[in-house]
C-alpha cells in the first residue's frame, strides 16, 4: 500500500519534463489564454498553475478554465491559489492526457483580486509532460 | 580526508530590476554525483524570479521556472534539505539562467544555488 511518504516523497527533478507557459494578467476580468502546445510534449501527466502575486486580499487569485485538444466537453477547471501560500505542496494536479498534434491550450483565466495584487502579475501553467521514447535500434542478424 | 557529500554554492549578485544573470561552471571534479539542489534569496519576495538550469547539456529546469518551486522553507537552516535530481558530476558544465522579475524589495540581493555533490572520487 502506498503510504503518505511515498505520496509525499520529493521529485526527482532529473526525471521529470516540464513546460511552462508564462502569461501576464494585465487587469481585471478575463484573460484570454491561447497558446501553442509544443509538438514534444505528447502525454501530459500533471499540471501546476502558478500566480505572480505576493499581496492579494484572498487566499485565491483566479479561477482557471482550459482545454487541451479543442475539446469544449473535457474542460480543466480549477481555482488558482496564491502560489506564496502553497510553498510545501506545490505538486502538480495529476492528470494523464494524451495531447494531439498542433494542438492548443485554449480557455480563460478570471480574475478574482479585485486589483488587490496589482497588475500586471504572471500566470505560469506548468506541464508536466512524458518525453518521447526514442525507438530502440534493435541490432541487425 | 574528503567527506562523501560536499555542497557546492554558485553565487549570484543581482542589483537591479530584471536583470539577466547567465551561469556557466562546472561541477567540482572530486565527486561523481549530483543529488540535489536548492536556492536561497535574500530577498524573499523575489521568489518569482525565474531559473533556466541544465547540467552537461540535461535541462533540470526549463525557461520560465520560478525559483519559488525550488526554494526551501523561509527560518530553516540553510543545507537542511535538498530538492532531489540525479546528475553526474566529476567536472560537469553547468548552464544557466537567472532573470530577475522585479518582485524583489531590496536591491542589490543574493541567490544561492546549492548542489549537493555525493560519491567523492
Amino acid at each position: 500500500m502506498e503510504t503518505i511518504d511515498d505520496i509525499h516523497k520529493p521529485y526527482d527533478y532529473s526525471a521529470l519534463r516540464f513546460y511552462v507557459m508564462a502569461l501576464t494578467v494585465s487587469g481585471p476580468g478575463l484573460t484570454k489564454i491561447d497558446e501553442k502546445i509544443p509538438g514534444y510534449v505528447q502525454n501530459l501527466k500533471g499540471v501546476f498553475v502558478s500566480v505572480g502575486c505576493l499581496t492579494s486580499a484572498g487566499k485565491i487569485t483566479g479561477y482557471l478554465s482550459v482545454n487541451f485538444n479543442g475539446s469544449a466537453i473535457k474542460v480543466l477547471q480549477l481555482p488558482v491559489i496564491r502560489t506564496n501560500l502553497l510553498k510545501d505542496c506545490s505538486r502538480p494536479l495529476p492528470l494523464n492526457e494524451t495531447i494531439r498534434p498542433n494542438s492548443l491550450l485554449q480557455g480563460y483565466y478570471y480574475d478574482q483580486t479585485n486589483g488587490s495584487a496589482g497588475y500586471p502579475y504572471s500566470l505560469k501553467i506548468y506541464l508536466d509532460y512524458e518525453p518521447i521514447k526514442q525507438p530502440i535500434e534493435t541490432p541487425k542478424p | 580526508m574528503l567527506p562523501n557529500e560536499k555542497p557546492q554554492q554558485i553565487l549570484l549578485t543581482i542589483s537591479s530590476i530584471g536583470q539577466t544573470v547567465t551561469i556557466d561552471q562546472e561541477t567540482d571534479k572530486l565527486y561523481k554525483s549530483v543529488r540535489g539542489i536548492n536556492v536561497v534569496q535574500t530577498d524573499p519576495n523575489a521568489q518569482f524570479s525565474t531559473l533556466q538550469f541544465k547540467i552537461d547539456e540535461v535541462e533540470i529546469f526549463p525557461e520560465n521556472w520560478e525559483i519559488i518551486r525550488i526554494k526551501y522553507k523561509e527560518a530553516a537552516p540553510f543545507g537542511y534539505d535538498y530538492y532531489p535530481i540525479s546528475q553526474p558530476a566529476g567536472g560537469s558544465r553547468i548552464k544557466g539562467t537567472y532573470i530577475d522579475r522585479g518582485n524583489g524589495v531590496t536591491y542589490p540581493y543574493n541567490v544561492t544555488i546549492s548542489l549537493m555533490l555525493v560519491d567523492k572520487v
